[in-house]
């Protein structure tokens, strides 16, 4: 309750207060001049000097700005060309290499293929080579044995003639010789 | 033939001659000679200069113990010069000579087994109708003949023996 009565009392106070103390919200009127005086001035001054710096600081600022956006943009297409081009590059080169191991592989293919008809041919050869062999160790067998056969028959003929030239035979052989040898002259 | 052989035959066929011992002597040593030939103990035995001489002409003493004397001196004298290799080759020109002395040619015979007196003389016969002169029948027997006769005038062979007749066969087989 007290409280209350301190705030009244204030309130009194600043009514009253009104009525003697200078008005806060309508200014004086030199307060006015002198105000509008240095507020002209200021302006002045300020469109003169300040406002042309800092236009050309903030134009200043906005060319580098953009100059610096320019820089970048120059540099990001640089790149992108480079990009590019180490893209074709590498396109080329994977296309290159694609192209050796093709070549490659059809050259292993080939000489394989070349190794694969010599040995057939070797074979193929050494085949005719083995039966040529065993043709000729036949014959040789068969003349071989022939000759053999042959011997032995001639040797039983020898044998058989040698048994059979008994006395008289030896006789006759002599009688003959004499006799073919006397008719020739 | 070389001449030193030469002369040792006409020497041997003088000294046989001059003891009217010329055929016999021939004989014997054309019978020596194929003896010679066909065993090599004996020719070996005789041509070797190791063996004293006096041992050789024991041989020799001993292998012609039934011959002509003459022979056998005269083959000794052959061995003690050391000449016992060419034995044969001087009784072969031995009895060539002694042949021809008489006009007759050497025909050398050899049949697989021995020959009588009548086949030898029809042989004789024979051969010197072929010839066209007398031989002197020179007969050895030769078993590997087997059968037949080979004879050889000369430089002439007629060779009618089985072996070679086989041997023909087995050629043409």
């Amino acid at each position: 309750m007290s409280i209350i009565l301190a705030a009244s009392s204030l309130l009194a106070v600043e009514e009253g207060a009104v009525d003697e103390a200078p008005n806060p919200i309508i200014p004086e009127w030199n307060e006015v001049i002198w105000g509008g005086l240095a507020f002209l001035i200021l302006f002045v001054l300020m469109t003169k000097y300040a406002y042309p710096a800092v236009k050309k600081a903030m134009d200043d600022r906005a060319v580098k700005i953009q100059g610096d956006i320019d820089a970048a943009e120059t540099a990001r297409s640089e790149a992108e060309q480079l990009r590019a081009d180490y893209d074709a590059k590498l396109a080329e080169a994977k296309a290159e290499a694609s192209r050796l191991i093709d070549e490659a592989r059809q050259e292993a293919e080939a000489v394989r293929a070349e190794r694969i008809a010599a040995i057939d041919g070797e074979i193929a050869e050494k085949r005719a080579q083995a039966d040529a062999d065993i043709a000729a160790a036949q014959d040789r067998a068969l003349q071989e044995m022939r000759g053999q056969v042959t011997a032995l028959a001639v040797g039983a003929a020898e044998r058989i003639v040698e048994s059979n030239l008994d006395a008289a035979a030896q006789t006759q052989l002599v009688d003959n010789f004499i006799n073919r040898v006397g008719s020739q002259n | 033939m070389s001449d030193r052989t030469d002369s040792y035959a006409i020497a041997v066929a003088a000294v046989a001659g001059a003891e009217g011992a010329l055929e016999s002597v021939a004989d014997e040593l054309h019978q020596f000679a194929r003896a010679l030939e066909t065993n090599d103990d004996l020719r070996n035995t005789i041509s070797d200069r190791s063996i004293p001489a006096g041992r050789r002409l024991g041989v020799v003493s001993e292998v012609l113990s039934d011959a002509h004397p003459m022979t056998a001196n005269l083959v000794n004298m052959i061995v003690g010069a050391d000449r016992a290799n060419e034995i044969v080759a001087i009784a072969d020109a031995v009895v060539k000579q002694a042949a021809s002395s008489r006009g007759e040619q050497v025909a050398e015979v050899r049949s697989a087994v021995a020959l009588t007196e009548d086949q030898i003389s029809r042989l004789a016969a024979a051969l010197g109708n072929a010839v066209g002169g007398s031989v002197d029948v020179k007969v050895t027997v030769d078993p590997a003949v087997m059968g037949g006769i080979v004879a050889q005038i000369g430089d002439t062979i007629i060779d009618g023996s089985v072996k070679t007749r086989l041997d023909k066969l087995k050629e043409r087989v």
